[in-house]
């Protein structure tokens, strides 16, 4: 099975439209903002090597959170941030680790705030897509091989 | 009916919780546990007649929590919630004892006819 640009933006509106009631939206370059920004890392290794990430602004991050917990944004607080966006990374990486088919394992998500996205800027290399999601946007990588580190926050 | 969902995510055992609330099962109870560590502890406790549990969590993965229950003599109904969705995962989980396994993202209702299937 290929991996492609399509494949990835299909997973992501499916977990945008079913798990946050979100529609979703594919949309040209978007640079996500360091200074307030969240990343979210999930590993793939085995039978396929890959890394997955999920970058947003913090009002990107916050909005799934919102939608996740059912709360408004004002009231979340970082734990509950993190959780949200290391669900969305651990959804993203188990379907695409499922579409691939091969002997592999998914790791825990790793997320960071703020200086996450200076970590991954050049590493990346693979397929990157960006979306909108009700005024909010992000960005969804894929890439080989597998980093085993996400740095400090 | 009382169910023990064990994620790792706060926020996922809600999403957990609102669509079985959501799924039309009737008149059910809901304990929370955030790994199988903790699961196991729970389970003599108040005795669920079905778990819900992910399959990737620190400390305890989901399958090693089944396959202690089974080993310990416990039949409790057991299904996984996960995002991993590989045959080899669903044979795994099978062959252990688990009744189903609903991919994330799931809905309401594929989760309802997880827990409920229609009789063959």
């Amino acid at each position: 099975m290929k991996i492609d640009a399509q494949a990835l933006q299909k997973i992501v509106d499916e977990i945008c439209t079913t798990t946050l009631g979100l529609e979703c939206s594919s949309i040209g370059d978007f640079v996500v903002d360091e200074s307030d920004a969240m990343a979210a890392m999930i590993c793939i290794s085995g039978g396929w090597d890959a890394v997955v990430q999920v970058l947003t602004p913090m009002s990107t991050a916050k909005r799934f959170a919102s939608a996740m917990f059912a709360v408004d944004s004002a009231n979340l607080v970082d734990e509950e941030i993190r959780d949200a966006l290391g669900e969305m990374v651990n959804m993203v990486g188990g379907n695409l680790k499922g579409l691939v088919g091969l002997d592999s394992s998914l790791s825990l998500p790793d997320v960071s705030m703020k200086d996450g996205v200076e970590l991954f800027a050049e590493q990346f290399t693979g397929i990157t897509t960006t979306y909108q999601c009700h005024g909010n946007s992000f960005v969804v990588r894929l890439n080989q091989p597998c980093v085993k580190s996400i740095g400090q926050e | 009916m009382k169910i023990l969902i064990v994620d790792d995510s706060k926020a996922m055992r809600m999403i957990i919780v609102r669509s079985l609330k959501q799924s039309g099962i009737p008149e059910f109870t809901v304990v929370e546990a955030g790994n199988g560590v903790e699961a196991l502890t729970m389970v003599p406790i108040h005795k669920p007649d079905l778990i819900l549990s992910d399959w990737n969590m620190p400390e305890m993965k989901g399958i090693d929590l089944l396959t202690k229950l089974r080993e310990s003599g416990s039949h409790v109904r057991f299904g996984f919630i996960t995002s991993e969705s590989s045959s080899d995962v669903r044979r795994i989980a099978r062959d252990a004892g688990a009744e189903f396994l609903v991919t994330k993202p799931f809905t309401a209702e594929s989760l309802a006819l997880a827990i409920n299937p229609p009789p063959a």
